[in-house]
């Protein structure tokens, strides 16, 4: 199992597949070609899904708001994120509240909504699936 | 010449070896930061100059945001090439993603 991510246009349709090497079953790390090419794509860009690779609820990491945050502030709107398990899809909708006077990091706040599964569901599934990165 | 190859003909001149060219990218603009940075800035030091420019409108190119925050923003460092004689430092958010 590996994570595996894809970026979405704004019809929700696959705009392209996020598989950098040093993938794990528990992270994607950081790729400066992903930003190159989310901002290439800047105007047609509608979000972004990945995999969390097992059996169970879909819901964000830390990691993972924390990034979609950053993308947004430097895009200048809101995306559509999504968390796929292996048997369950979810919307993360994301609601920042900063924290009191003197705390640097806010808090941040989610709601995962379940989705019906888009058709690029299931290929992001098998991708994750894979021992070796594709 | 068009204005763009006249900063590129300044450049060799105006940035020393120990200082460096910051871009940065926020709210959907992409501009230069004024004063070049030195090079040796670790990044909370790159996101605190970018905080600060930004906030103000210091930025041309970028507008004036007072709530900006570069927290998640992460820096990718570029040595100077031959073609590109002088480091420059990409101020840009930050991509991973992570289960665990």
């Amino acid at each position: 199992m590996i994570e595996t991510g894809v970026v979405l246009d704004k019809n929700g349709e696959v705009l392209f597949w996020h598989e950098p090497p040093g993938r794990t079953s528990g992270s994607i790390p950081d790729d400066p070609d992903l930003w190159t090419r989310i901002w290439e794509a800047r105007d047609i860009i509608g979000g972004h899904a990945h995999t969390h690779p097992w059996a169970g609820p879909a819901y964000p990491s830390e990691e993972d708001l924390t990034t979609y945050l950053a993308i947004e502030r430097g895009l200048g709107r809101k995306l559509q994120w999504y968390v796929v398990t292996m048997t369950e899809a979810a919307r993360i909708v994301i609601d920042v509240v900063y924290p009191a006077q003197g705390l640097r990091t806010p808090f941040i706040g989610w709601t995962a909504l379940p989705i019906d599964p888009p058709a690029w569901v299931n290929e992001l599934r098998n991708k994750s699936t894979s021992k070796e990165p594709t | 010449m068009p204005e763009n190859n006249d900063i590129v003909q300044l450049r060799p001149r105006m940035v020393q070896e120990h200082e460096a060219v910051l871009l940065i990218t926020y709210g959907g603009h992409n501009g230069e930061l004024p004063d070049l940075v030195p090079r040796d800035s670790t990044l909370e030091a790159l996101r605190a100059f970018a905080t600060e420019a930004v906030r103000a409108g210091g930025v041309r190119n970028i507008p004036a945001t007072p709530d900006a925050d570069f927290t998640d923003f992460v820096a990718d460092r570029f040595e100077p090439t031959p073609e590109t004689p002088w480091a420059r430092y990409i101020l840009r958010p930050k991509t991973p993603f992570g289960s665990r």
